[in-house]
Order: C-alpha cells, then sequence, then structure tokens
C-alpha cells in the first residue's frame, strides 16, 4: 500500500494542490500510519514555529542577563567601526587631544593671570595705589563691556591660544561626529564677547540639533567664530536645522 | 527593525547565539554597504535574509568549511541522529542540517510560501518541497519516542 508521507508533508504546509487533497484525505480515512504521520507533522510545524517564535524571549533574557547589553547600539557601532574604521583609526590617535588643549588653555590662562597679578603687585610698591587689577575689576564690574589693557593684553595671548585650541575643537567636529553615539563628548566653545555670546547662544540651538553636547562660557574673543563653525559643519555635511 | 528576524533566522542556520548575535551586525554592516542594491524585487525583510545567507555561505568558504549542500541525493542514514527520550524540540533542531533548520524556521516561524523560501534560498521550488519534507521527517525521526 502506498503511503503518501511527500503529501502530507505538503498539506501541513498548505502547498498540496486541491486535486490531491481530496485523494489524500481519500488515502487518510483507511491509512492509520499516515494519520500518525499527519498527526506528527502537525505536531512538529506547531513546536517549530513556537520555538522560533519564542526565541525573542530568550534574547531578552540575555539582555537581562547583561550578554547582549544594548543589541542594537552594538549593530551601530558595528555598522561605524567598519564603514568608518579609518576616521576612528585617525580619531583614538587624537582623542586624547582635547583634554590636553583643554589643560594647555588652562595653564596659559594661569600663567597670563599670574603674570597680571605680578605686574600689578609691582605697580602697588611702586605708586602705593590700588592694585590696576582691582580697578579693572571695578571697571568691568561698572562697565562689562570695557576692559582694561592689562586684560587686553593676557587676551591678546590667550585669545591666539584659545582660538587656535578653539579652531582645532571645531575642525574635530567630524571625529566626535563618528563617536558622538556614545553620548561622551562635549564641544566647549568659549569666549568673551557679550556680542559673540549671543551669536554663540544662537549656534548652541543649532548645534544641538546635530546631535552634540555643546556647552559654551565666556573665554576669548574669536570674530570669526561664526563662519569657521559654519564651515566646519558644512564641510562635515551636517544638516543644520534652524 | 528587523535585527529579530535576522537574529533568529541566523540561529537557525548557526544554532549558536553568540554567532548569530555576530552575523547580524555583519549583515547590518553589509546592508548597509549595499543599501543602493536593494531594487525593490522582494520584500525589505526578505532582502536582509538573503543577505544572511549569503553571508553565512560566504563565511564558510572563506574558511575553507566543507559544506556539503544536502541535496536531493541525501540519504537519511547518513544523517547519525542519536534517539534519546524526552528530547526538546530545540534539541532536536540542533540535530538536524543547517540547511534544514533554516528552511524549517523560514516555514513554520516566518510563514513564508515555498516560492518565497525558493527565492531566499536560491533553489527550485521542487529542492524546497523536498528538502521540508525531509527535515520533518529527520525530526519526526529524532522526536519518534516521544510521540
Amino acid at each position: 500500500m502506498k503511503h503518501y508521507d511527500y503529501e502530507i508533508s505538503l498539506f501541513v504546509e498548505d502547498e498540496l494542490p486541491d486535486e490531491q487533497i481530496t485523494l489524500l484525505n481519500m488515502h487518510l480515512a483507511g491509512c492509520k500510519s499516515c494519520r500518525q504521520v499527519l498527526s506528527d507533522y502537525m505536531e512538529i510545524k506547531n513546536e517549530v514555529s513556537k520555538f522560533y517564535k519564542n526565541l525573542p524571549s530568550d534574547i531578552q533574557e540575555l539582555n537581562q542577563s547583561g550578554l547582549s547589553t544594548n543589541f542594537n547600539r552594538s549593530i551601530i557601532k558595528g555598522i561605524h567601526k567598519n564603514s568608518l574604521n579609518t576616521e576612528i583609526k585617525s580619531f583614538r590617535r587624537k582623542k586624547f587631544f582635547i583634554p590636553v588643549s583643554a589643560a594647555a588653555s588652562f595653564i596659559i590662562a594661569v600663567l597670563a593671570f599670574w603674570n597680571l597679578w605680578h605686574h600689578d603687585i609691582q605697580d602697588t610698591f611702586k605708586s602705593g595705589s590700588t592694585p590696576a587689577f582691582q580697578k579693572d575689576i571695578e571697571q568691568t564690574t561698572s562697565n562689562k563691556n570695557t576692559y582694561s589693557p592689562h586684560l587686553y593684553a593676557a587676551e591678546d595671548q590667550t585669545t591666539r591660544e584659545s582660538t587656535r585650541a578653539l579652531k582645532d575643537q571645531v575642525e574635530s567636529i567630524k571625529r566626535l561626529k563618528t563617536d558622538s553615539l556614545d553620548n561622551n563628548y562635549v564641544l566647549t566653545v568659549e569666549c568673551f564677547n557679550e556680542e559673540i555670546d549671543k551669536a554663540i547662544a544662537a549656534h548652541k540651538d543649532r548645534l544641538k540639533n546635530t546631535g552634540y553636547l555643546v556647552s559654551f562660557s565666556r573665554y576669548s574673543e574669536f570674530e570669526d567664530f561664526n563662519a569657521v563653525i559654519d564651515s566646519a559643519l558644512l564641510k562635515q555635511n551636517l544638516q543644520i536645522l534652524n | 527593525m528587523y535585527s529579530d528576524d535576522i537574529l533568529r533566522y541566523s540561529f537557525s542556520i548557526l544554532r549558536d547565539y553568540e554567532e548569530a548575535k555576530d552575523m547580524v551586525q555583519e549583515v547590518f554592516i553589509r546592508h548597509f554597504e549595499n543599501e543602493q542594491s536593494f531594487k525593490g524585487a522582494c520584500s525589505y525583510k526578505t532582502w536582509l535574509l538573503i543577505i544572511t545567507r549569503n553571508l553565512f555561505y560566504s563565511k564558510i568558504k572563506s574558511k575553507s568549511f566543507t559544506n556539503e549542500r544536502v541535496d536531493e541525493e541525501l540519504n537519511d542514514s547518513v544523517f547519525e541522529v542519536n534517539y534519546e527520550i524526552n528530547i526538546s524540540i530545540k534539541d532536536a533542531l540542533m540535530k538536524i542540517p543547517s540547511e534544514y533548520s533554516e528552511l524549517l524556521y523560514l516555514k513554520e516561524a516566518e510563514g513564508y510560501s515555498y516560492e518565497e523560501i525558493s527565492q531566499i534560498t536560491e533553489t527550485s521550488l521542487d529542492n524546497v518541497a523536498v528538502r521540508l519534507h525531509r527535515a520533518k521527517k529527520m525530526l519526526r525521526k529524532i522526536l519518534k519516542d516521544r510521540y
């Protein structure tokens, strides 16, 4: 007696042509063995389906156990690691640049202040009057847009340094973007002039839309900051949403 | 978006979670590299599964594995199975060739038609039907003590 094992397999998958279904039904009515096969294949179908469909819950368990934490994120990272491998390697070589440049700027600022203070102390001993830096502070408090010559002198020195550092920071935007997935990077932009503050505040909102964490503080005068950051963003083909 | 599907499909081929996860990463990398080559001839998900499958076989080739595709000439007796009482479906799936578990996944979990499976696996409709039948037959053999 011919058995219909193959046809039963097609039947459970709804792939058996209609004309053969009738024949199969007639056979099944009189063949216990094939009925058992049908029953087993149905059971296998259900169990296999259930097993694979339940896999995501296993994956969640894996997530909870930490085996695949941030799974999707690791996918994205994998993509970046592959497609931007060269850039990341370059970034890794230079990733210490930002803290080093920040530290250098700080040291320069301290030295500048120390020079200024030393100069004023000498003035005080010479003239016996109020130290110049105190006058400057008083003057600055009364009129924020007015700076003393001493402060300007220090500013000129620090501005050059900080401008260079800032340019480097702006130039490093692409590298920041490359690894900004970690959201660990803060683009610190500093300035003195209130007018520039306002301009940068506007940029701050715009930069937020690029996904950067941006912090601004008063530090140095940098007239062409707008142009530099615009060209840097443009160069990297970043969308700026106004 | 389809990472779970790719992971499950990878798992059905590789039968190893860690390797399947690595595979998903690589699939997405390849997907991004070849995104422009997607012509819309099949669904996006199907396309991703095809990438997964191609990647798997290219890896096998690169590792110089002897990938003996299961074809119509395969004799069930070639595949030795250990008959166990109360064997789980998972263990049973681990015991059959990946070419079979892959088809079972596509059919039973994804619900693809034979035609769609033949598109993904680049084989004929008859081949898909025969191999799926053999897969179930083999599983039945392994699980027979349970039934």
